[in-house]
Formats: structure tokens, sequence, C-alpha cells
């Protein structure tokens, strides 16, 4: 399953090369590929349809002004969007943590996981490529996957986790270490060195 | 920190969790440590396929097309000349200066490929027996919009030039006549002269096809950056989900341009950045679903060409 990931990658660096060039089309065409999940991510953060479109537009404005600064060799086009997008996120998250944010996140239960059936609409590839990566979430221990999922669904630092989880920091930082180790072998084996 | 103790911080770093000593600490430590900077990508990428237990959402086609417009206006903002510049040195406007887009000088939009999809449309049957147009004497009134275009939020706090752009908008739904008288008061402005005068500018007149006979379009066209502006009227008003698209021909291939929607008195405005590098396009407005196409399928409004 390896060649649509390489090939992926290959487009979409081409694309963002061409960005740093002006070139408005291939934003466009970069848009239409990549905002649905950069929308749904944000979407899953906020927990606001309103903040969710806002963050986006910021998002799309700060990919098509620092396109340049985007080096192939340091890593994938998407994971570059993705932590983009999560980072405006988590910054607004801070900026405008409400008391009811707070509350929500501080209970520390992570939402139910979304259902399968929502991803049938994208193409088959991305669909197959989410099947891969929800079965290898669900082989990691409980407690492994939901501190993932906190740290990175919902923003949740360290400490903010240990607190809501009621464990020490050593704990988290050794379960997040052993999660997303796991889940990198699980994936590069199902996927192919340079997965999603 | 020994060396273990950074390693054991890279996974809460690949998801965000590391909170601010402990990401200091392990960002002075990344430099010089390649092992680390490889483990990080590798833990950064598996923690981003997280995104993939997400659905994801569509946004609005509204949004698309706002997002893409101010894309659009964040490259003309970086472009060389800069309308509103020219109206700062004369002092003809009180107003702050436009902030300049952040990101320094960005190079011109490259072309894109040729579309190798000929299709049987109405477009290019015109194409085949174009009209030789000839140059457009609503120059001046051009001159007016590409002021206007990056300058209308300066000139909203400006009343009486906001009076007199209201003024010069309506006469503009005249016939060239009028246009044409209108040329004198303008070009006497140093800073419209000075525009025109710009190598490269280009400026085209559009007239209206079958759906529209009287519709009408000038169009400035700057082929040293592509930027390019429009002004329409007597456009009928777009269905639901349908704009109107801009589209640059060269060498009998129509390469497309931005969306736009006629007001409701049939009057509409783009500006936009085509392709350069096209010293005698033509021009073409058709109508196609809202969010534009590749290739142009809807029929013929507008038509044109530089000279």
């Amino acid at each position: 399953m390896s060649l649509p990931n390489q090939q992926t990658d290959a487009e979409d660096a081409e694309l963002l090369r061409a960005v740093a060039r002006g070139d408005e089309s291939a934003f466009a065409r970069l848009y239409d590929r990549y905002a649905p999940i950069l929308l749904g991510l944000l979407l899953r953060i906020l927990r606001s349809r309103a903040e969710a479109e806002d963050v986006l537009q910021e998002v799309c404005l700060q990919v098509w002004q620092q396109a340049r600064s985007f080096d192939p060799a340091r890593g994938r086009p998407f994971t570059w969007l993705v932590t983009l997008a999560r980072s405006r996120a988590i910054d607004r998250l801070r900026a405008v943590d409400s008391r009811e944010r707070a509350a929500q996140r501080s209970a520390g239960d992570a939402p139910p996981e979304t259902a399968r059936a929502e991803w049938v609409d994208e193409t088959a590839i991305r669909a197959e490529r989410a099947e891969v990566v929800r079965t290898a979430l669900e082989e990691l221990p409980e407690e492994q996957r939901q501190v993932l999922v906190l740290a990175y669904l919902e923003g949740m630092s360290q400490s903010e986790i240990a607190e809501a989880k009621n464990q020490p920091l050593g704990t988290v930082k050794t379960r997040t270490r052993s999660g997303l180790k796991k889940l990198s072998e699980t994936l590069s084996v199902r996927l192919g060195r340079q997965f999603a | 920190m020994r060396h273990e103790d950074y390693k054991q911080l890279l996974a809460l770093e690949a998801v965000g969790a590391l909170e601010s000593d402990e990401r200091g600490a392990l960002h002075g430590h990344l430099p010089s440590c390649a092992e680390c900077r490889e483990e990080l990508r590798e833990l950064t990428d598996a923690a981003s396929a997280l995104v993939y237990t997400v659905a994801p959402v569509v946004p609005p086609p509204a949004l698309r097309e706002h997002i893409l417009e101010r894309v659009r206006a964040a490259g003309l903002a970086e472009a060389p000349v800069d309308p509103s510049e020219a109206l700062d040195r004369s002092g003809a406007l009180g107003g702050s200066r436009r902030a300049a887009a952040s990101g320094g000088g960005r190079t011109p939009a490259v072309a894109p490929e040729p579309r190798s999809v000929l299709r049987g449309f109405s477009l290019w049957q015109l194409l085949a027996g174009r009209p030789a147009l000839g140059f457009g004497a609503a120059a001046a009134a051009i001159a007016v919009l590409l002021l206007g275009a990056t300058t209308l939020s300066l000139w909203g706090r400006n009343q009486a030039l906001s009076a007199e752009v209201s003024r010069l908008y309506d006469r503009l739904r005249a016939t060239e006549g009028e246009l044409a008288g209108q040329r004198e008061q303008l070009a006497s402005a140093r800073d419209v002269s000075d525009l025109l005068a710009a190598p490269g500018v280009r400026v085209a007149e559009l007239t209206g096809k079958q759906p529209a006979p009287g519709a009408r379009a000038t169009l400035a066209y700057d082929h040293s950056t592509g930027r390019a502006l429009v002004m329409a009227t007597g456009l009928p008003p777009c269905p639901a989900g349908h704009a109107y698209q801009l589209w640059l021909i060269a060498d009998k291939k129509p390469l497309p341009g931005g969306t736009f929607k006629a007001d409701a008195e049939g009057r509409a405005r783009l500006s936009d950045r085509l392709p350069q590098g096209f010293s005698a396009p033509a021009f073409a407005v058709t109508l196609e679903r809202e969010g534009g196409v590749p290739a142009p399928q809807g029929d013929v409004y507008l038509l044109g060409s530089a000279s």
C-alpha cells in the first residue's frame, strides 16, 4: 500500500512548491484535497463551527504565505498541514478558553469515536487509510490510546492529562511514548514506510 | 539532562502535550541531534495520523470562495505596482497607508499547464471566428477601477472621495461616449496616468454575447504580473449555485481565472491574478458552477481582446 502514499506525498509537495510560487490554482487544488480533513480536525478540537471556519481561514492564509518554508526533506506535506492546523486550533483554544470548554476537557473522557461510515465519502485511498489507522489505534491498550487522544485531539497538556486522569506526570510521559511508538510501528508495517 | 531524558520527551512533543520548560530544553537539544530530530519526525507523522479518527467536514462553497478571494487579495497586496502607494504620494487621501502584506517579494504566478481537454463548446467555436476588437476608449474608467479595487477601504473613510467614486461608478453604466468624456477629467490626475503608462498594461473591451447582448466589460491586464481588473455591466443575475468565471485565452486555449457575481444592477467587479506573460490575450466570461471549473463548460457571456 506504500505506492499510493508516495505518489500523494510527491503530488502534495509539488502543489506546495507551486503555491510557494504564487500559483492560485495549485492552492485551490490543495484546498479541495485537504480542507475537509482539516475542518473536521478543527471542529473536533474547537467544538464550534464558527471558530473552526475562522481558524480554517487563518490556516489557509498561513499556508499561502508560508508554503515557501516547507522543506520536503524534513517531513511530509500532510503532516505539515495537519500540524499547522492543529497548532492554530490549540492557540485559539487557549486564547478563548471558556469555562464550559475547561469543564469539558477536565472531565477527561474522550468523546466517542466518530462513525466509520462518515469516511466513505472520501476517496477510496483515504477511506482505506482511515480504517487502518482506526484499527491500529484500537489495538493499543486503553490507557495509551486515551492519552494520545486527549493530547492530540483535545489539546490537553501533560499536566492537564495527569490531573484529569489522576496519574503521575511520569506515567503520562511513558504511556504517550509507548502508545505513539506502537502506533508508528503498526502504521509503518500496514501502510508502508511513509504513511497517511 | 542526559540524551535518554530528551528521548523521553519526543512523544509528548509529537502530540503537542509538552510544556514550556521541558519544551524549551528539548528544542535546545534538537539542533545538535539528528537521531532525535528523525525520531521526532516519525512520531509526528504517527500523531498526525490521528486525524483519520475524525470525520472530514466539507466546508461550504461560500467559505471556499471567501478563502480563495482572501488568498488572491493577499497575493495582489504583494505586487510591485500598488495604486494605493500612488494615491498616498499625491496626498489625495487622508487615510492611513494600507499595511504591506508580510512575506516579502513574491514571484508572479506561474501559468498553469495548457489544457489538454478540448471540448466542442460554444467558447471554442467563438474562438475560431474571433472578431478583432479594438482598444477601448474606457481606459480612464479602468484607472478608477484599478485604484478602487485596492483602496476601496481607504476611500470609504474619505467622504468627498467616496462620493466622487460613486458618482463615477454610476457613470460607467452609460455608453462609451460618456466614458470617453470622463477620460479627460481622469487623465489629468497624475497618478492615474502613471498607472496607465506602466509597461505591460493592456486594456480590453469585452462585448456581450447571445445570452446577454447588452453586457459590456472593460478589463485591464498587466502581462508582467498577471494582475487583472474587470468591470462589467449589463450582466443578468447568476442562478443559484452559479457564478461568472473569467478566462484568459492564449493560443486558443482558455486558462481559468477567478469567479464573480453581478449585483442587483447587473454590475460586477473582479480583481484577479491571471497567468502572466501573454502579450495579446483574449478574454472571456462564462457562466459556470459556483467555485469555478478548470475548463469552460457554460455559455459565453462576454468576449473580447486587448490589442
